[in-house]
């Protein structure tokens, strides 16, 4: 499956945040969004889940145009985990997961054993299965994180769209999430992932959409978009790309700032 | 240590045994519930009770074939006295009283999960007002003969709470322009209005003649559950047209709990599941309001007390929230009957309130908050 947008402007209203943004994700990849606050990464979001419609340009799916599908045929093909998803009541692990095959069950269904099954395998794809009955308001925020991914693999799309997976985690947490979401990769799911930590475009070896006001998006590969001069030109802070050999030999970059 | 949970504070699985508990707590309330005499202070015995029971349902039955106890009822009835009105009548009140506990505790449910906070109250959006103004209006339009209208008074009730609710949502939309509407524009709306239509009934009853004022405090008087044959047949069609539909979306309803961009990219549309939801809720609330009296307070309860036994799972919740609703109201009815407050005995909304504010104050003070 390949997800592409093509010259398309994003807003609200007559508002456009963003413009001439034209960029494709295929299955197998990450494609990490960078840019400052405020900058439209979530109205692009919104614009690729059609939870907003495009002002100019369009979103495609394998080649057709998703304007006119249903929510729920576009639900077979992406989801979203959002930044902000703290349920106002203690919902079990399980039953926050199994709610990501609401799409296939309907307004009206109800869960069927195969549901229940496929609820299980992306609790086991995840590696929370010992999690399944904690309160889900009592676990930490990056088994939070988890399990959110994992509730959208139970929706079994193709393609995952995550709003800052890292945000507000701890360290340990925040490479916990990012080895998941690289994993799932291999897994043959592509991933669109928003982030403020130019870092992870490193750790996941991702194609980069650097989004900057009143200039055009960067796209390309992490070591060929994430360079001293691009992450002046969109944060306007001075940050030092560093390469070094890794324990396995292999070249790794990481950003340090210059204070 | 709070219900439902293990020292690490994981939940039990213990919902089938809840259940279970729930259902003979049930059965032995209904049971004795029957019991009571309406006559007099007391009890009859379960064989009384079971037997009068038992001819009522033979004459009816009879009644459609002509049969012998049909023909012979006034002999039979007679035969067992006051008891067989008396086992009759606690059967309509017992029965309603457990419908309206059911719809209230639901509504609670439903109002918790769509607004998003445990302390929503299913008369948010101002069904208690329009209930009161439908009274009003028919006071003012048929004077005394209101009293001996039953359906005209749910007619007015049911439409008034409906239109309130409908003025509501429109204001709400039209508020909210070209904004994406939310349920907090829903709640600030409902709440003007529910001032100004509450402001202008006040100033009619303020100034309605003696006579008037009579006839309204009549129709609101709500000591005693109704069971005229049309509110029977009131309730029942609303409990079918809003449980149903609630039964079969409670899965789904899960999603209303979730943030709204997530649950639409599930591929449901959460507008038209709070939509229906709210509607739905706020039927619920008016059944009970109308059928049963002032008894709100079971709907903020007792959802509570379903989520700590059987968790936030709208599926789990559901039959909970049915069989707890139910028994609390029930418990509360029997209590108020036996306060030697008045003939009538004590203001179910009285007893509702002093029922549940140990559950309240056990939710404030409780270590564990998050099963709120």
């Amino acid at each position: 499956m390949k997800l592409e947008i093509r010259n398309a402007a994003c807003g609200y209203g007559k508002v456009k945040v963003l413009e001439n943004i034209s960029f494709g994700v295929s299955t197998g990849e990450i494609c990490c969004l960078l840019g400052p606050n405020g900058v439209g990464k979530t109205t692009l979001f919104k614009t690729l889940l059609k939870l907003l419609p495009p002002l100019a340009g369009e979103v495609r799916i394998d080649g057709q145009n998703i304007a006119r599908w249903t929510a729920r045929k576009l639900a077979r093909y992406t989801a979203y985990v959002s930044q902000f998803h703290v349920p106002p009541f203690p919902y079990i692990v399980e039953d926050v997961v199994l709610l990501g095959r609401l799409n296939s069950v309907g307004y009206f269904g109800q869960p069927k054993q195969h549901d229940y099954d496929i609820r299980d395998k992306a609790l086991a794809d995840m590696g929370i299965e010992h999690l399944r009955r904690r309160v889900y308001t009592d676990i930490s925020g990056g088994e939070r994180q988890l399990v959110m991914i994992a509730r959208a693999l139970a929706q079994e799309p193709q393609m995952l769209v995550l709003d800052e997976p890292t945000a507000s985690l701890d360290y340990g947490n925040m490479v916990r999430v990012i080895s998941q979401v690289k994993a799932l990769t291999t897994k043959g799911y592509g991933v669109i992932m928003t982030t403020h930590s130019p870092d992870q475009t490193f750790m996941t070896d991702a194609k980069v959409v650097l989004l900057m006001k009143n200039a055009p998006a960067i796209c390309g590969g992490a070591a060929d978009v994430v360079t001293k001069k691009n992450l002046k030109d969109a944060y306007g802070v001075d940050v030092n790309v560093v390469e070094f050999a890794d324990a396995n030999g292999r070249i790794a970059r990481v950003c340090a700032p210059t204070l | 240590m709070p219900i439902g949970l293990d020292a690490a504070g994981v939940p039990r699985n213990n919902h089938k045994r809840y259940m279970r508990l729930l259902l003979g707590g049930v059965l032995l309330l209904f049971a004795l519930s029957l019991c009571i005499r309406i006559a007099s202070r007391g009890f009859q015995s379960p064989a009384d009770v079971f037997k009068s029971l038992w001819l009522w349902a033979d004459i009816h039955i009879s009644r459609l074939t002509h049969g012998g106890a049909w023909l012979n009822r006034s002999a039979l009835m007679a035969e067992r006295g006051v008891g067989y009105y008396e086992a009759y009548g606690r059967l309509l009140i017992s029965g309603v009283t457990f419908v309206c506990g059911m719809l209230l505790a639901l509504a609670g449910s439903i109002f918790q999960s769509v607004f998003r906070n445990p302390m929503a109250a299913p008369s948010m959006l101002g069904v208690g007002t329009g209930i009161q103004a439908g009274l009003i209006v028919m006071a003012l339009t048929y004077g005394e003969a209101t009293l001996y209208m039953p359906l005209e008074k749910y007619t007015y009730c049911y439409a008034f709470a409906l239109t309130m609710l409908a003025l509501v949502m429109g204001v709400a939309k039209l508020s909210s322009g070209k904004r994406k509407f939310s349920v907090f524009d829903l709640l600030i709306v409902a709440a003007i209005v529910s001032q100004i239509i509450g402001g202008v009934t006040s100033y009619f009853v303020y100034g309605m003649d003696n006579s008037f004022a009579l006839v309204l405090q009549n129709l609101s008087n709500v000591l005693n559950v109704n069971t005229e044959p049309v509110s029977i047949a009131m309730l029942a069609a609303v409990t079918a047209l809003t449980v149903i539909p609630f039964f079969l979306m409670r899965f789904s309803f899960n999603a209303v709990c979730f943030d709204s961009d997530e649950s639409n990219s599930m591929g449901l549309n959460t507008r038209v599941v709070k939509f229906i939801s709210l509607v739905l809720g706020s039927l619920m609330m008016t059944a009970g309001m109308v059928h049963c009296g002032a008894v709100g307070m079971v709907s903020l309860i007792v959802p509570f007390i379903s989520r700590g036994l059987f968790g936030a799972e709208s599926r789990g919740l559901f039959w909970g929230n049915l069989l707890i609703g139910g028994l609390v109201l029930l418990l509360c009815r029997d209590i108020a009957f036996f306060v030697p407050f008045s003939v009538d005995g004590m203001p179910i909304g009285t007893v509702v309130d002093l029922v549940t504010l140990p559950v309240f104050v056990a939710v404030i003070t409780g270590r564990r908050r998050t099963w709120e």
